[in-house]
């Protein structure tokens, strides 16, 4: 029961992570961030 | 100027806010970061800093913020980063601080045509004080600049500083801090008449625009507007003050030309005031015949002898790729891969193991194991930009370039594309024409970008053997090479269609500056090195990290309880034949056995083997060595069982073990495909195998490559997750490379073969697998044709070329 709670909260942070980055990389593109989005300014 | 007083008698605080103008390479990012200690890149390309950078220095009680804005060789309106430029220095870009002062940074080498652009900024008004840099530069060519003289002169402060030595530091924050308080005033240059009143009247039309436009704009502003006549303030005005104010605008301009181009008017009252300044000013020692640096300019920007040393400096990278890296990679792969066993034994069978064991370590450490190649390449090019190789690099690839119907403009950030497209992209701001602007971005993305670097690196490693070519030439360094070249191949023909097509411009001349040789500075270099490398280790503990847990649980859910009844019991029929001593033998136990020496032997036997995989390259050689290892293994054993009757037992319940331990292995195996094939990644893959199949590809290489177009290193996380997932890494074999190399078909075949390596090496070096890419290409065109089109050409021609390679190379049985 413990792995699959662990392994679910897992999952979930990877995939909101995954989609935080995507939302980030569109406000790249519509020009509300300045800076173009790569690994360094992060 | 703002002044804080926070309370207490003496904590009266000052803050300023000032702005970094000059040329490029004047030393102005060098002197922003020892002002301010921000760590920033330094770079010999004009241009390199697209973006105004903030940064904060102190001097005594005062805080001053110092803006350090794209270097630039003029104000003039017509390309974004200068007009960037000028909106900073007027404080009209939004999150910008409006700047109480300004630095103008001056070369003392080039100081003439540093001061063109100085007197631009002199005119403004602001309180300014003159950065006087590369003062050692300048007397190496016989140049002596009279600092006190040119301060009078031009009635501004001059302080001599050496940013990289921390030289003068003090006294231009000390000189500045005064300047802000007792400011003085603008330039004054002496333009003809009919050029003044011209000036004066567009001042006067403006200011009755000013409502609309926002903003009140300054004389210089009108000046800069009357001479350029074009740029995004032209067009603003325009747009404002509709065809009516059009029309008197060019009326205002015919007559302040009185019959001459403004442009002339205004660079010979510039320069005309520069060169009588420059007298009193400036020395300038004669010397007979050639310098160092004519001569060595010489070689590096000839045709010929200038090819051969760029081709031969990129050769040595690339071989150097292969040659160094070796036992760095190894290190890592070795520490993956004790952690891999090392937690393995900690947690028990189930999905948190596989989560870890599966999933994040082979995804994470399969990139990370590519860190030593990366420092490696940025090692090579952080010298060479340091030296000043990259400008004469540039140089001689325009001549290249211009026959491609390119702006030689546009090869300096493509030259950057090959580090990273997103900087490369904003990098081409620089180039005033529209459409050599859109064709450079469109054609950036095919330079081969650091993260392609792991994906050639492994497919390289897997399938071109280690040999070299006329005795010196490692094979490998150079198909690395080879796919570097893959891209700008495909470029040409782009770039001729798009220019002599959609974005066709006439040729405009290209000024490249060439800076001084200098000899690469150990902390800019490491510093590369820490910013590249950390980046690389960042991607890989966040969004590599992610997407690997999100393809492993793909690849695991949903995880069937009846596949599993169904490989027990199939385990269990293989043990039936075989009595409990053999059955229940596991050389990790503690348990006392009769059969671990017997395995200890053959573990013995097993180890020399790899090692002579790994130093023989000779077939026959190896062959003899393997025999010989086997002949002493199997003296040994009998030894071993000689000694007793009980012995001899044991040596042949360690040979039923064997089989027995090949026979459970192999269930294991198919027990793990079988769950992949049913999970959520295993039916997707069969949907779109197909399409790939053609490519020479099966359907866990179309998952990882699908699964790469965010961003294209995620391949190797992706392949790492799937084949440990599906059972193909073995207890052996717990490198990337070696599973792939091992990795089968359901038929049994080998997966990957040279022409698969080709094909996915050649899909992966033009196809558009880069998110941040297409968001940036979006940003900095306005509009989403470009990176949509962008996308939809190179991910068609990957596949093609892909299809194309593999097809052929496998006709010819590669």
């Amino acid at each position: 029961m413990l792995e699959t709670v662990v392994i679910i909260a897992i999952v979930t942070a990877a995939a909101a992570f995954a989609g935080w980055r995507a939302w980030q990389t569109l406000r790249v593109a519509k020009g509300a961030k300045a800076c173009g989005g790569c690994e360094k300014c992060e | 100027m703002t002044d804080t007083t926070t309370s207490g008698r003496h904590a009266r605080q000052d803050k300023h806010t000032v702005a970094l103008m000059g040329n490029p390479n004047t030393g102005k990012s060098s002197l922003f970061s020892a002002l301010t200690g921000t760590r920033q890149k330094v770079a010999n390309f004009p241009g390199v800093t697209v973006e105004a950078k903030i940064g904060t220095a102190r001097f005594e009680n005062s805080e001053i913020t110092v803006i350090d804005l794209p270097g630039t060789y003029s104000l003039s309106a017509r390309s974004p980063d200068e007009r960037v430029a000028t909106e900073a220095l007027l404080g009209r870009i939004e999150g910008t601080p409006k700047p109480d002062g300004v630095v103008v940074v001056l070369d003392a080498s080039s100081l003439d045509r540093n001061l063109y652009l100085g007197t631009q900024v002199l005119e403004f008004g602001l309180p300014a004080v003159i950065a006087l840099t590369m003062m050692d530069v300048a007397e190496t060519r016989g140049i002596t600049v009279d600092a006190k003289k040119l301060s009078e002169t031009l009635g501004v402060p001059v302080v001599v500083v050496n940013a990289p030595k921390g030289r003068g530091l003090d006294e231009l924050k000390a000189t500045l801090h005064r300047t802000l308080h007792h400011p003085g005033k603008a330039l004054e240059l002496s333009y003809p008449e009919d050029f003044s009143r011209g000036v004066d009247t567009l001042h006067v039309n403006l200011c009755d625009l000013g409502v609309e436009l926002g903003f009140k704009p300054t004389r210089p502003e009108a000046l800069r507007l009357l001479v350029d006549g074009a740029g995004p303030f032209f067009e603003e005005c325009e747009e404002v003050g509709g065809e009516a104010w059009t029309k008197q605008f060019f009326e205002i301009r015919e007559l302040a030309g009185a019959g001459r181009s403004l442009s002339m008017v205004e660079a010979q009252t510039r320069y005309g005031a520069i060169g009588g300044w420059m007298r009193d000013v400036k020395q300038t020692e004669t010397r007979e015949g050639r310098t160092k640096t004519d001569v060595v300019d010489g070689i590096l920007t000839h045709k010929l002898w200038g090819s051969l040393v760029f081709i031969l400096a990129m050769g040595v990278i690339f071989q150097s790729i292969y040659s160094w890296s070796g036992p760095l990679m190894d290190a890592i792969d070795g520490g993956f891969s004790a952690l891999g066993s090392w937690v393995g034994g900690m947690l028990s069978d189930g999905a948190l193991k596989s989560l870890i064991v599966d999933g994040i370590i082979p995804g994470v450490g399969g990139v990370l194991i590519f860190l030593p190649q990366i420092l490696i390449l940025f090692l090579f090019i952080a010298v060479l930009e340091d030296l000043g190789y990259m400008a004469r690099a540039a140089f001689l690839m325009d001549r290249l370039m211009s026959r491609f119907g390119l702006n030689g403009r546009s090869f300096i950030p493509m030259l950057s594309g090959f580090a990273c497209a997103v900087p490369a992209i904003m990098g081409t701001r620089v180039i005033e024409d529209r459409n050599t602007r859109l064709t450079t971005i469109f054609l950036t993305p095919f330079m081969s970008c650091s993260a392609r670097l792991p994906v050639y690196v492994l497919f390289i490693a897997a399938f071109v053997p280690e040999m070299k070519v006329l005795g010196f030439i490692e094979l490998q360094g150079l198909v690395l090479f080879a796919m570097y070249w893959v891209g700008v191949l495909a470029a040409i023909p782009t770039a001729l269609v798009l220019k002599k097509g959609i974005l066709k411009s006439k040729a405009t001349p290209f000024l490249l500056e060439l800076p001084s040789y200098k000899a690469p500075r150990i902390k800019a270099v490491g510093r590369t090195l820490i910013d590249r490398g950390g980046s690389f280790i960042k991607r890989a503990g966040t969004i590599i990290l992610a997407v690997s847990i999100l393809v492993w649980a793909a690849g695991y859910f949903p995880h069937s309880q009846a596949v599993d009844d169904q490989y027990d019991a199939e385990v269990a029929t293989a043990e039936a034949p075989y009595d409990e001593a053999t059955v229940e033998f596991d050389p990790e136990s503690a348990d006392p056995s009769a059969l671990l020496p017997f395995y200890e032997v053959d573990s013995a036997h097993e180890a020399r083997v790899a090692a002579f995989e790994e130093e023989l390259q000779d077939e026959a050689e190896l062959e003899t060595a393997i025999a010989e290892s086997k002949k002493q293994r199997n003296a040994e054993m009998a030894k071993l069982a000689a000694e007793s009757r009980d012995a001899t037992q044991a040596l042949n319940d360690y040979a039923a073990w064997k089989d027995l331990n090949d026979a459970r292995a192999e269930i294991e195996n198919q027990r793990a495909g079988h769950h992949l094939e049913n999970s959520l990644l295993g039916r997707a893959g069969h949907l779109i195998e197909p399409a790939v199949k053609p490519l020479g590809w099966d359907w866990r290489i179309g998952m990882a490559a699908i699964a790469s177009f965010p961003a294209r290193e995620v391949i190797v996380a992706t392949l790492g997750t799937i084949f440990n997932l599906g059972g193909d890494q073995d207890e052996e074999s717990d490198s990337l490379r070696e599973v792939v190399k091992d990795a089968k078909r359901a038929d049994g075949t080998p997966l990957f073969t040279l022409a698969t390596g080709l094909s996915i090496m050649v899909f992966f070096a033009l196809c558009a697998q880069c998110a941040a890419t297409l968001a940036v290409m979006r940003r900095e065109t306005n509009s989403w044709k470009w990176p949509v089109a962008s996308f939809l050409y190179m991910t068609t021609l990957a596949y093609l070329a892909a299809l194309v390679t593999y097809q052929v190379a496998h006709a010819l049985g590669a």
